[in-house]
């Protein structure tokens, strides 16, 4: 059984996510400093958001272009968010696929931490439990 | 870009690297040419136990052993593509020496795809000082060494090493063989089983410095080539590490392994390419000057055939480990095909165009001062260390049967 | 307060050496000593000089080194995985670093001139001017009463992580590098006008030494300083005795004091080295003392009396 039922659920919530880390100065920074947006496609179910130091965008709205693009199931983000299963365990074994600057993204994950403190609190509020 | 006729886009423009990793290249190919090539064949006709650190210093002053090392840890951040491109440089010199570096990255490499901001802190500032510092990465034991690059064996390797977890701390007991650069390491990221699991099913791995209590340096491996590194030998008696010095989880270690596999294969593919280079490149000074049946042997027919097959296969080698390490830079995890492929044809292209090259000098080609019975032992190394082409070529058919998603 | 993270931060720098550092700078340095006879080499610096990872170096030299003696939190360094400390964003006068350098490349001493936040020349009782960080530190004004024409904060700076590396350098070397920056902290605020220094010290730190090339330091006593706990620096004012916030003129001496300072390390090291340097230095403030209360009597006097 999936964590996430509904594509506007997953929207809503990592979206939310999202918005958190573009507050941060730290995060959007980083992203302006080398040029960066990032294209998260989660599936099962589908769900867009691209991330720009200048705000987020979700589903429709998401350009279709971004310098890098990081793909996974929404179950594999909802176990990483919580902490539950490892950044390089992900990737290592092709659960998280990432397309770009690899040594840009390696950058970026330790500056995800205001996202990983919030996420279990925001899934929570929207029904997102385990 | 272009589109291949599969779909797929690649990027064959070699002449747009940019300028950093153009510099970088051009550093190690002086450096490779000035310092290393004029000492190489009194450097391997050394004992085994000798090992040049006035190189190695030098090396490391030009940033070697920290070049895929982020920016803001104190590397060059060149990618994968510019230690490629740098180790075909010093290979062509001496693969031992570009082995020196290419170890060092390997050990940096699971701190690398960590993604653990602390662990990286803890491990990668240490090569950005101005005294050389190196690592090792320690899989291969006595029993076990394709076992451990080839997934479907887990179940059957033989791990001696292992690792049990006391308190806060994890305990490591076993015995790595042929690690290069464990003589001298600073660190070592060590891959050993999970007590209780089976085989290499339950495969950790973990940060370990080599300077800690219960580690030993084993004696030095008197090798056929690769002669100015140093293989030994690293023996683990009751060494504890902190439990923050694990890549991943627990049982994460097969995955971790293969993955930093194959963001180093097409580096190794690059140091076979400057092996092949280097037999290529005598062989056609060769045939230039020496005159038999009243000209010089580049106009005869058969060595011609000869000339052009080393040359075609050096260039082929070359653009596959090139567009195999673009595509690494560019892709997490990094691919498995494309690396394993670069490796796979490029080891096979050394040792055939070291043979051609040994029979085309002749008496010269057997004899030690001119170098090349030297390239022809070197060329051998590379099918050993980072996958032979028995467990490539298993890579490379799950890469062609492989059902990804698209992008 | 102890931490593994922090435990082997102060480790990996203990371990590393920049022999290559007074030669990577770009330009001139402002300032450069190489002693004869003690294998130490002292540079200062604006920041920008300094290549990116030679400036990681000194600021992680600082980090290890106040970590080490328990000013900084081991907490926060983990927690933000640090391995220098962060460069803070300065708008005003570039921050000026000073290395001492042994042969071998290791840090024996470091210390840092650091600007007013201000990217604007201001008075020094401009209601609007930023204050330096020991003021907010203190919550002190410390310029206000030295207030004057001519005078502006640009040409203020503050002493910042003075501190040394005892296990760097060996024998008389130790006894030297505090010389060696003073030296570089007279030499630096000639070379870029500095008007005043400030910052907050004990007095068995570096306020004895800036009494000794003839400072006369205003001390404020009886501050209670602190700083919020997200600061890396706040176990520095829970210490006892706490540093007092301090603010004095460059001396007219300073040249005098400095070319006593220049020699003495010129010379061979010997047993007796730094007591004959403390004797002249001591010597020529009283001379100028004395010179200053013969003038100053002179003046009383001079009118009419035939002298």
């Amino acid at each position: 059984m999936s964590a996430y039922e509904t594509t506007e659920q997953a929207n809503t919530v990592f979206g939310e996510l999202f918005e958190i880390l573009v507050k941060d100065e730290n995060f959007t920074t980083k992203l302006r400093d080398n040029g960066l947006t990032v294209r998260l496609l989660h599936t099962k179910p589908d769900c867009v958001i691209f991330v720009s130091p200048d705000g987020v965008s979700v589903g429709e709205d998401a350009p279709d272009e971004a310098t890098i693009t990081i793909k996974m199931s929404c179950d594999t983000a909802h176990t990483l968010w919580l902490g539950k299963l490892m950044m390089p365990t992900a990737v290592a074994t092709g659960r998280v696929r990432i397309r770009g600057k690899v040594a840009k993204v390696l950058e970026l994950v330790p500056i995800l931490r205001p996202a990983f403190d919030r996420y279990s609190e925001i899934a929570a509020a929207h029904g997102i439990t385990g | 870009m272009t589109t291949l006729l599969d779909g797929r886009t690649v990027d064959l423009n070699f002449d747009s690297f940019p300028p950093n990793v153009r510099k970088f290249q051009q550093l190690a190919r002086d450096f490779a040419r000035d310092e290393v090539a004029p000492r190489a064949v009194e450097l391997d006709a050394g004992p085994a136990e000798d090992f040049d650190w006035e190189l190695v210093q030098r090396g490391h002053e030009l940033g070697l052993t920290r070049a895929v090392v982020p920016v803001e840890y104190g590397g060059l951040g060149v990618g994968v593509i510019g230690v490629a491109l740098a180790l075909e440089e010093l290979a062509s010199a001496d693969p031992g020496i570009a082995l020196v570096f290419g170890a060092t990255l390997l050990g940096q490499a699971p701190v690398l795809l960590s993604g653990d901001p602390q662990l990286q802190a803890r491990f990668l500032p240490m090569f950005s000082g101005d005294e050389v510092v190196l690592a090792c990465n320690a899989v291969t034991e006595e029993d076990a060494g394709s076992d451990l690059v080839i997934p479907e064996s887990y179940q059957h390797a033989r791990v001696a090493t292992t690792i049990r977890r006391d308190g806060d701390e994890y305990v490591i007991n076993g015995r790595k063989r042929f690690i290069t650069n464990a003589k001298f390491a600073k660190f070592a990221s060590v891959f050993a089983a999970m007590e209780g699991t089976s085989g290499a099913t339950g495969l950790t791995c973990l940060m370990v410095p080599l300077d800690s209590p219960g580690v030993t340096r084993g004696p030095v491996a008197d090798k056929m080539g690769y002669r100015n590194c140093l293989g030994s030998e690293l023996v683990f008696e009751n060494v504890r590490v902190p439990l923050e010095n694990i890549v991943g989880g627990e049982g994460d270690g097969g995955a971790i392994n293969i993955a930093q596999g194959n963001m180093a294969r097409s580096t190794v593919a690059a140091i076979s390419t400057g092996v092949a280079r280097s037999g290529l490149e005598k062989a056609i000074a060769w045939c230039g000057e020496r005159v038999q049946g009243g000209a010089a042997l580049r106009h005869h027919q058969m060595t011609q055939r000869k000339l052009a097959e080393m040359s075609s296969n050096v260039d082929a080698a070359r653009l596959l480990y090139r567009y195999a390490a673009n595509k690494v830079d560019n892709e997490l995890p990094a691919p498995e095909y494309e690396p394993a492929v670069a490796k796979f044809f490029a080891d096979r292209v050394a040792i055939e165009v070291a043979n051609m090259a040994v029979s085309l000098m002749g008496a010269r080609g057997y004899v030690r001062s001119y170098g090349l019975e030297k390239v022809l032992r070197d060329s051998y190394g590379a099918r050993i260390y980072e996958g032979t082409p028995e467990a490539l070529a298993m890579a490379i058919t799950n890469g062609l049967y492989r059902d990804d998603d698209d992008f | 307060m102890s931490c593994q993270f922090a435990d082997e931060i102060i480790k990996l720098h203990g371990n590393l050496s920049y022999r290559g550092l007074p030669d990577a700078i770009e330009g001139e340095p402002v300032f450069r000593f190489d002693g004869p006879d003690d294998g130490l080499t002292t540079i200062g610096v604006r920041q920008s000089q300094l290549p990116m990872r030679y400036l990681r170096a000194v600021m992680g030299f600082r980090l290890a080194k106040f970590l080490e003696i328990g000013f900084m939190d081991p907490e926060l360094v983990r927690r933000r995985a640090l391995f220098y400390e962060p460069l803070a964003h300065v708008a005003g006068p570039e921050t000026i670093h000073t290395v001492t350098l042994t042969s071998t490349g290791r840090i024996g001493g470091y210390m840092a001139l650091v600007g007013t936040p201000d990217p604007v020349p201001l008075s020094f009782d401009d209601p609007t001017r930023t204050r330096f960080p020991a003021e907010v530190a203190h919550r002190v004004d410390l310029l206000r009463g030295f207030a004057g024409p001519g005078l502006n904060t640009h040409q203020v700076y503050e002493i910042k992580r003075l501190v040394r590396d005892p296990a760097a350098t060996s024998g008389q070397q130790r006894e030297r590098v505090p010389w060696h920056l003073i030296l570089a902290l007279g030499m630096a605020a000639r070379a870029v006008g500095v008007s005043h220094v400030l910052g907050d010290a004990r007095e068995a730190g570096a306020l004895r030494h800036l009494r000794a090339i003839g400072f006369t330091p205003l001390v404020i006593n009886d501050t209670r300083p602190s700083l919020p706990r997200t600061e890396l620096m706040w176990p520095s004012y829970t210490m006892p005795e706490p540093a007092k916030p301090f603010v004095g003129e460059i001396p007219a001496e300073l040249d005098t004091s400095l070319d006593i300072i220049r020699t003495a390390l010129e010379q061979r090291t010997g047993t007796e080295w730094q007591r004959g340097l403390i004797r002249q230095l001591v010597a020529a403030r009283t001379g100028a003392r004395r010179d200053r209360e013969l003038v100053s009597a002179g003046a009383g006097l001079g009118a009419g009396t035939g002298y």
